[in-house]
């Protein structure tokens, strides 16, 4: 089993939607896929036609001290999910505070769903930093930080990278942490300046081809689909598909 | 860093079997060198990550790992003079960051946030490129900080957790139980 | 000394694509030939070789061998079954790839070709009266000549280099300065833009780069362009001695170490320098290094006969073979454009050579003579526009014949001095190639003085013909099949050179007889062919020719059944031959009829990933078919995406790197998208170029969709187009009755594209004497036969 977090260092960046296009391309590659909403906008599961009234994810099973077992959803995608759930600001409280008492509470949340090999789980994290990026990224074997090229999420860059450091640099099934750019407009002299300043920064490390700003995706969502079934011909469905295989290959490049 | 060459060359170097490595994209860096100049604050962080030593290094030493990343409590990074790491005795090597939390060593080399006390490293920072420097009393908790600055504290929040998190308190009473229904 | 080191391969090395599709895995017989290419290789290495008499010994030995084994007499069964022995062999040899099977071949292909020409010349010569013995001598010195060029290409082409780019030193600041000519004449702008905008795409550091536009038109539209891209615009006071005057004027106020030179229409790829320039550096008497000369547009035979990309063209073999063989005696032949050449040894040989009209070769001969070394990288590097149409591809011949023909007058590589043994003969081949205009009228005629006037020009039996002619054939076909496959199909070169043959006889002839004489006639580039047209002026020759021959074709067969009866086994070959004769020219006339150029500019084909941005925001990705400064065809992933005359912004790619460039939908059909670049800026302009026609592996895959050549193939195609040719001829007879009350008009229809649009001028399109005879004839015969009909 492969655990790929999706990282952000800023909110609005599309994390949620790279991380339910990466996690339908690798299942539709023949990969069993699970997808965990850690994002207290519990917003993944629109991605993938949830019911937005239904409550229910992983908070409120914790809290009552119950499994994810019981919580987790097959898509119609061929990826499964597990949402975070709906709740009250005094539940998310109680919650983070059980989470920050509990370090091994993802880990272990997972190995009880089960690890399938060739199975690739997919984090979906909040924005920032929190204490749910802190549990994803000491499990993580991949990280992929989504970024947008303008100079906000550039100057996190170092941040980011001490973060990484941090929670994932002396893990021995650390198998390296990946940039993609969302978003991407080479019509803005911007976005292609700082891509080219990435790339030169970070070398390999960033996925060589970005995903372009495309209103497709923004309308797969409204209509609760994932891109690739909304709009297949869309340039980002490409770009998410070119950048599965680039990732699958730093996996199998690390595996091996 | 020796960027790989572009898939043309590459394309072109394997017909007849030459190393893509001798070619030089040297429009490309004339690009690279553009977008660098084009935006200020490229150039600024520019110089501070070339100035800071680089990350592998201080991931292979726990101790200037542990002296980077130990914020004490003031919420942001210390920095010192950059390109300079004190050597400081060597700890015991732990995983525990409630360890590195406490652990009382100098300032650290590599930061990109400024510190509200060192003059020296707020010069060559990020926000004296974005903006003044943030004046602030020592050990004062909370600065007013612009929109990136809070990038910073969240991430130096994160750094320095707060809770004292106690490794090896997991709780299993109830999950573990349901844990063999799943079976 | 400090000769480069090449880059000799093992024995076994260069495979040849010929021979691929018959190479089954035969494990067993490769150990078996391994162990003979070891013993090669082992008696190759033999120290006794560096020894100088020790190498005569071997050559006087070889060559005593061929005397023996060309003059050895046989009997007619003796010669048949020698023949059909060494034949057998060769054909069996053929199925292995390597270059020990190839000298054997060649060894064959010599032997039969010497046996023949030997055979041919001690018996066959028939002096009975004076237009026997006419007819007999020139057809043997026909032969002489096609067996003299046949050896000198054997020994020219016997091992090709390969040479491999030398990589430049990493350190940018050794790198050497580099001055790029770009010699202009009357081209238009749209024609050099694409040119200095890929040149200043180039990737060598700015500071040691510097592009002249050298125009001798004095353009004040030019100097404007200069200006706004920052490149230099050099002019002189008169037009001496044409492009290479123009070069030498611009060597003496510019000062790079190197000098770079492109045809206006030679749009370097990008990665041009640093391929070229490592071998200077490594080799410091290199005077000029040369690359291919690609086309990215059709030339007229490609066009005319629909085979672009699929056959190899004419200039093929010698970009392909004969440059990289004549690369390994030192003796590579400078092009004028696609090369580099040194300042200082340029210089030394006075510039660029200004007696003759191809003075491209003439200064590298210079070179060769004081000393110094040329180079070929058979990679293409730049491409540009294949001459537009017959008429101008002939003349563009005519021009390389007559400055050939005048170097060998004026300046004979066989003498002078500083040449070696190699470099006389590859030079000599290169000239004595260009008076094949003679010869192959000779061929084309030949069996006509038979069924004319009963001429003997071979005087044996046709069994003996047979059994000496036919090994000669095959085995210089199988042979040159082997060796050239690749770069030129089997009974190709009789198309390329019947069809020239007329027009390159003259001016040789001229050229030898008084090299001084004659003009300077430049190419023009960049026209248009607005309607098919069947070029009348230009096929004068070849339909009389074809007359004759079907003359002589009719004659022959009321020989054979009717009338004179006697000698029907010659009557039957001369028969065979016009028949194969009429094939050829047939295909000539196939060549003459100008197709249409379907689109108004230089579309060129490529599949490149694209992405088109529509202005609702959605993005598609897809596919870029073809391209033009103009435009750019787009292949969509689904039908009707994009709306007509709607915005939109197109992207294209270089590696990693995204251009865009604002454009219009002007044609929407199913999945086919056309867009119309909407005012790029000069940097748009200089991306679009980078991204496609500079790109380093823009002529890379070029000759993927190659058939593989087979000599009973390339027969069956080149019937194919003789079948058409007459099929042309036929209709254009036909509807050349019905119109011939209207004058023909051509329309020019001004469009944009990324070359000049500038069509033809109406007069090109050639009437021609015949025709209007023809013409008259018909009406003639028409009124006589049935009333005329008025259009």
């Amino acid at each position: 089993m492969t655990v790929i977090a999706v990282i952000s260092p800023k909110g609005g960046v599309g994390k949620t939607t790279v991380a339910v296009n990466l996690a339908c391309t690798l299942a539709a590659g023949g990969h069993p896929v699970r997808l965990v909403d850690l994002d207290p906008q519990n917003a993944l599961r629109l991605h993938l036609g949830a019911d937005p009234a239904d409550v229910n994810g992983m908070v409120h099973q914790t809290l009552q001290q119950s499994s994810w077992y019981y919580t987790e959803y097959d898509s119609a995608y061929g990826v499964s999910f597990v949402p975070y759930g709906k709740v009250s600001e005094f539940e998310r409280i109680t919650f983070e505070a059980h989470l920050s008492q509990t370090p091994e509470w993802l880990r272990d949340n997972l190995m009880e769903l089960g690890r399938e090999p060739n199975s690739y789980t997919i984090l979906d994290t909040p924005p920032g930093p929190s204490v749910y990026v802190q549990q994803a990224l000491s499990i993580a074997n991949l990280v992929l930080v989504v970024m947008i090229p303008d100079a906000g999420s550039y100057a996190t860059l170092t941040a980011i990278e001490s973060l990484l450091d941090y929670y994932c640099a002396n893990r021995t099934d650390f198998y390296g942490s990946y940039y993609v750019l969302n978003q991407f407009d080479a019509d803005h002299p911007l976005n292609r300046d700082i891509k080219t300043v990435m790339q030169t920064v970070l070398g390999d490390r960033l996925a060589p081809y970005p995903i372009h700003r495309d209103e497709s995706l923004s309308e797969a969502l409204a209509y609760q689909q994932p891109a690739a079934q909304y709009a297949p011909h869309c340039q980002a469905v490409d770009d998410i598909v070119q950048l599965t295989d680039w990732l699958q290959s730093r996996v199998d490049q690390a595996v091996r | 860093m020796k960027k790989a060459a572009n898939a043309d060359i590459r394309n072109l170097f394997k017909k007849f079997g030459g190393d893509t490595s001798n070619y030089q994209e040297i429009q490309q860096e004339y690009v690279v060198d553009q977008a660098k100049k084009n935006w200020p604050i490229v150039t600024a962080i520019e110089k501070e990550r070339i100035s800071a030593p680089q990350l592998r290094a201080s991931a292979e030493n726990p101790v200037a790992r542990a002296a980077g990343f130990s914020g004490a409590n003031t919420g942001s990074f210390n920095a010192a003079q950059p390109g300079v790491i004190k050597r400081a005795p060597v700890i015991q090597q732990t995983q525990s960051p409630a360890l590195f939390a406490k652990a009382d060593v100098p300032p650290p080399a590599r930061t990109l946030f400024s510190s509200v006390n060192t003059p020296v490293s707020a010069t060559r920072s990020l926000f004296s490129a974005m903006s003044p420097p943030v004046q602030a009393e020592p050990g004062r908790r909370e600065v007013e900080r612009s929109d990136q600055d809070k990038i910073t504290s969240v991430f130096s929040r994160l750094l320095n957790p707060q809770n004292n998190v106690a490794v090896n308190t997991q709780d299993k009473s109830l999950r573990s139980l349901f844990g063999f229904l799943k079976k | 000394m400090s000769k480069p080191k090449r880059a000799y391969r093992s024995v076994n090395a260069p495979e040849f694509k010929g021979v691929d599709r018959r190479s089954k895995p035969r494990t067993v017989d490769r150990y078996k030939f391994g162990k003979i290419n070891e013993f090669v290789i082992a008696v190759r290495e033999w120290y006794g070789w560096e020894h100088r008499y020790w190498r005569a010994a071997a050559m006087i030995f070889a060559f005593v061998l061929f005397l023996v084994s060309m003059s050895v007499s046989l009997s007619l069964l003796g010669q048949a079954i020698y023949a059909s022995m060494v034949l057998v062999l060769a054909l069996y040899l053929r199925n292995y790839t390597g270059t020990l099977f190839t000298l054997v071949m060649i060894v064959f292909s010599v032997n039969a070709s010497s046996r023949y020409l030997y055979w041919r010349y001690t018996e066959t010569l028939s002096m009975g009266n004076w237009v026997d013995t006419f007819f007999s001598v020139t057809l043997v010195i026909a032969e002489v000549y096609a067996w003299l060029v046949l050896l000198l290409g054997y020994a020219q082409t016997i091992w090709p280099l390969r040479r491999l780019p030398e990589p430049m030193p990493e350190d940018t600041t050794q790198w050497p300065t580099v001055d790029i000519f770009i010699p202009t004449y009357n081209e238009s702008l749209k024609v050099v833009r694409p040119t200095v905008l890929a040149a200043m795409a180039l990737d060598w550091p700015r500071e040691k780069l510097n592009i002249y536009i050298l125009d001798d038109g004095r353009r004040e539209e030019f100097a404007e362009f200069a200006r706004s891209v920052g490149v230099l615009h050099l002019t002189r006071d008169n037009n001496n001695h044409a492009k290479a005057g123009n070069i030498n004027e611009a060597l003496k106020i510019t000062s790079g170490e190197f000098v770079a030179i492109f045809d206006c229409d030679h749009i370097p790829a990008r990665s041009f320098l640093q391929l070229t320039v490592g071998w200077f550096l490594r080799d410091k008497k290199l005077g000029m290094l040369q690359t291919p000369h690609h086309f990215l547009s059709p030339d007229p035979f490609e066009r005319n006969l629909g085979t672009f990309r699929r056959v190899p063209n004419e200039g093929e073999l010698f970009y392909g073979l004969i440059q990289d063989g004549n690369d390994l005696w030192n003796a590579t032949f400078f092009c004028g454009s696609c090369a580099v050449t040194r300042r200082t040894i340029l210089l030394e040989v006075g510039g660029v050579a200004v007696e003759t009209v191809t003075e491209d070769a003439h200064t590298a001969l210079k070179m060769h003579r004081l000393g110094y070394t040329t180079a070929y990288i058979s990679i293409p590097q730049a491409a540009g526009l294949a001459t537009e149409s017959l008429s101008i591809h002939v003349g563009q011949r005519i021009r390389w014949a007559r400055g050939m023909a005048q170097i060998f007058r004026v300046d004979n590589p066989l003498f002078g001095k500083g040449l070696s043994f190699m470099q006389r003969l590859c030079y000599s081949n290169a000239m004595l190639h260009f008076f094949y205009g003679l010869p192959r009228m000779v061929f084309l005629l030949a069996p006509l003085s038979y069924l004319f006037f009963q001429a003997h020009i071979i005087n044996a039996s046709a069994g003996a013909i047979a059994v000496y002619a036919l090994p000669h054939l095959f085995h210089a076909n199988i042979t040159n099949s082997r060796m050239q496959g690749a770069h030129r199909h089997s009974f190709w070169a009789e198309l390329y050179e019947a069809t020239l043959a007329w027009y390159i006889f003259r001016p040789t002839l001229v050229a030898l007889l008084n090299p001084k004489f004659g003009k300077f006639n430049v190419t023009a580039k960049g026209g248009l062919v607005e309607k098919e047209f069947f070029d009348w002026k230009i096929s004068e020759p070849y339909l009389i020719m074809l007359a004759l021959n079907v003359t002589g074709l009719f004659i022959g067969v009321i020989r054979l059944f009717w009338w004179n009866r006697f000698e029907v086994d010659t009557v039957v070959l001369n028969l065979l031959w016009t028949v194969y004769n009429l094939v050829i020219l047939g295909a000539t006339i196939a060549v003459a009829t100008e197709t249409k150029q379907v689109r108004s500019s230089h579309r060129v084909n490529c599949n490149q990933k694209a992405m088109l941005k529509l202005a609702n925001g959605q993005v598609f990705s897809c596919r870029a078919n073809d391209y033009s400064e103009g435009g750019l065809g787009l292949v969509m992933p689904a039908a009707n995406m994009a709306a007509l005359n709607s915005m939109a912004r197109v992207s294209l790619f270089m590696g990693e790197r995204e251009f865009v460039f604002p454009a219009k939908v002007v044609f929407a059909r199913d999945t086919i998208v056309g867009v119309e670049f909407d005012n790029l800026s000069l940097q748009q302009q200089m991306d679009l170029v980078q991204c496609t026609l500079a790109r380093a592996d823009a002529w890379l895959d070029w000759d993927d969709n190659r058939v593989v050549d087979r000599p009973l193939a390339g027969m069956k195609e080149i019937c194919y187009h003789s079948m058409k040719g007459y099929q042309h001829l036929w209709h254009d007879l036909k509807t050349g009755v019905q119109k011939s009350y209207q004058s023909r008009e051509k329309e020019v229809s001004p469009e944009r594209g990324l070359f000049d649009q500038q069509a033809l001028k109406p007069d090109s399109v050639k009437e021609g004497f015949l025709r209007k005879k023809l013409s008259v004839l018909f009406r003639v015969g028409r009124r006589l036969l049935v009333r005329p009909v008025r259009s």
